[in-house]
């Protein structure tokens, strides 16, 4: 118990300095003191719009991603028992970028949220569908249409994007590729609410889904309804999923690395493991902006070139963990 | 003990079928449990001894008949009252085990949130000591062996102080010590406070030691159900589970046991005939 306390200050902790390194680098810089002093008023306007504009939603938005990611993937773990299961791999996050993808080659008058959710939610009835017909056990048919979903997805948005005129292509695609760099402000921090919304929903849920992951048979024993626990778990992962994409375009593995990061220092009561993986990953997601818009500036690097190495090492921590299991 | 154990309910399975998909697993099973007993499923692999548990478990519902507990229908009992009548004690997901046991022993309080902390600890420290565990109680399940996590999943439904317990396979990954241990408190919870207990049991000579009743299923349907010296008999043995089988009785316990014989003996049958 202390130990999982120590480890929640220090990943608080964390979080501040990301946070506040987030502001402070980029083309322009803001220290702690200067963003006080322009939040007061003081100093140069262009300076202040370029930070209200521009740096805190797009900070916001990447602390609010990377918690939202991080809680889905914890969601959709649990409702499937399976620790390599997120938004990205079970095919919602692809899903709602060709639905986003789609209203911007439509010209659909909705916004990004709208399209993003239209696509998550008609690629997961899909997958439903797909994992019906399988005429497996649904949780692990639904895995697997998921994959599927995944790779049919991303397929079919690279061949979207060959009908996208070549001078909004650029745009498209830094939203595509994970980033914050297409970023609205408004949308950032409705965006973030949302997402603090769908955090709350799930905390609300932590103690159910405690008993969610001991098996249906004890689940029902406990008094739970487990098929329905699952939907809404997967419901609010989906949900939260939606506004990610809508925000930062398709983030890979920030939901495989930061639960299986927690889980071993926090255990997994849900409420401390939810948390401890708001934390990481919100530490995770403003640092790999932070560097994206920084290292090889003026170009930015895509945010999942950096969670995609990273998640490859967990990965493969994570085979040679089960493996060494299964040979002893 | 007395705040863990309550007595028991009376079980009436009436003329249950059940299955997956298009194929019933359960044909017409009727069976009745009076309370404070403890009784074991036993029957060949596929007989549908665990589909009946997961029947009992309100996993499965039933296509035909239905389940009583003290006379009440449980699919029409609400979620959480069941809760409150019935634990059953399962494997453990792999994916659950970076629970510690204190943990995962407050989870079988989950129905009922609101009481006191320290009702709870009661509880849990109890069942955890009677079945050999409490030793364990800081260490994350994944550190423990599968006969520890075993007998620490039964703790955990004998914690949620059930009124019917169940269990499926409760001794699988168990050594012979812990067998007997875990089964005579299980026992001594029937016997000294009135506890119903259904179980799965594979190991025949096991089953018969200690269950009160039995009953045999076969293909889904029911051959016989009684005292284990009613069930346990050769020529219906021999019959269920294809293989020869010679029936003695434990000279202390005074129940039936049961040696299977090697096929190639078998063929003689006028030497296993000598041996009975």
């Amino acid at each position: 118990m202390s130990g999982s306390r120590r480890w929640f200050v220090v990943l608080s902790v964390v979080l501040c300095v990301t946070a506040i390194l987030g502001v402070w680098v980029g083309a322009e810089h803001f220290s702690p003191v200067d963003v006080l002093a322009l939040l007061a008023g003081a100093g140069d306007d262009g300076r202040r719009m370029i930070l209200t504009e521009l740096r805190l939603p797009r900070v916001v938005a990447a602390v609010a991603v990377g918690a939202g990611l991080a809680v889905a993937g914890c969601l959709l773990q649990s409702a499937f028992l399976n620790p390599l299961c997120e938004s990205y791999t079970l095919g919602i996050s692809s899903a709602a970028a060709v639905g986003v993808v789609m209203g911007f080659l439509l010209a659909l008058p909705y916004g990004r949220m709208v399209t993003s959710a239209a696509g998550a939610v008609a690629g997961m009835l899909c997958a439903w569908l797909m994992s019906v017909f399988s005429r497996r056990t649904v949780d692990i048919g639904f895995v697997l249409a998921g994959i599927v979903m995944n790779f049919v997805c991303s397929a079919l948005m690279v061949l979207l994007t060959v009908f996208i005129d070549p001078y909004r292509l650029q745009f498209v695609l830094l939203w595509m590729l994970g980033g914050f760099a297409a970023l609205d402000a408004s949308a950032g921090y409705v965006g973030a609410a949302l997402i603090a919304a769908a955090l709350g929903a799930a905390f609300a849920r932590a103690r159910r889904l405690d008993a969610l992951v001991l098996g249906d048979e004890k689940a029902v024993s406990l008094g739970l309804h487990p098929d329905a626990e699952r939907l809404t778990a997967v419901a609010i992962a989906v949900g939260i999923a939606t506004v990610c994409v809508a925000l930062a375009g398709v983030v890979a593995f920030v939901g495989i690395i930061v639960p299986n990061i927690t889980r071993v220092l926090s255990g997994q009561r849900h409420h401390t493991w939810m948390a401890m993986s708001a934390l990481l990953g919100a530490s995770l997601l403003s640092l790999a902006d932070a560097a994206a818009r920084t290292l090889l500036y003026p170009v930015e690097i895509p945010i999942s070139a950096f969670t995609g190495v990273i998640g490859g090492v967990v990965f493969l921590a994570h085979l040679a963990r089960s493996h060494r299991r299964t040979g002893a | 003990m007395n705040t863990v154990v309550r007595c028991g309910v009376e079980v009436n399975v009436d003329d249950v079928s059940a299955g997956y998909g298009a194929h019933d697993v359960l044909r017409s099973v009727s069976w009745r449990v009076s309370a404070g007993r403890f009784c074991g499923i036993i029957g060949p692999n596929g007989a549908g001894k665990s589909t009946l548990v997961r029947v009992l478990g309100r996993i499965l519902a039933p296509r035909r008949g239905m389940v009583r507990l003290d006379g009440h229908d449980i699919k029409r009992m609400p979620a959480a009252q069941y809760a409150r009548l019935v634990a059953i004690a399962t494997r453990v997901p792999e994916y659950a085990r970076s629970f510690t046991v204190r943990e995962f022993m407050l989870l079988g309080r989950y129905p009922f949130a609101g009481e006191s902390g320290r009702t709870a600890q009661g509880v849990i420290e109890e069942a955890l000591r009677r079945c050999d565990a409490a030793q364990f109680s800081l260490a994350r399940l994944s550190e423990l062996s599968s006969g520890e996590v075993q007998r620490v999943a039964v703790a955990q439904a004998i914690a949620q102080t059930p009124r019917l317990l169940l269990l499926d396979e409760p001794t699988a990954h168990l050594d012979i010590a812990h067998q007997v241990g875990l089964l005579d408190f299980i026992r001594e919870l029937t016997h000294v406070r009135g506890l119903t207990v259904v179980g799965v049991f594979h190991d025949l000579n096991l089953a018969s030691e200690y269950c009160d009743e039995l009953l045999l299923l076969s293909e889904g349907r029911r051959v016989r159900a009684g005292s284990p010296a009613e069930v346990l008999v050769y020529d219906i043995l021999e019959a269920v589970y294809r293989t020869a089988v010679v029936v003695k009785e434990n000279p202390i316990s005074g129940k039936p046991y049961v040696f299977p014989v090697p096929a190639s003996w078998a063929r003689d049958r006028n030497g296993t005939e000598a041996a009975r």
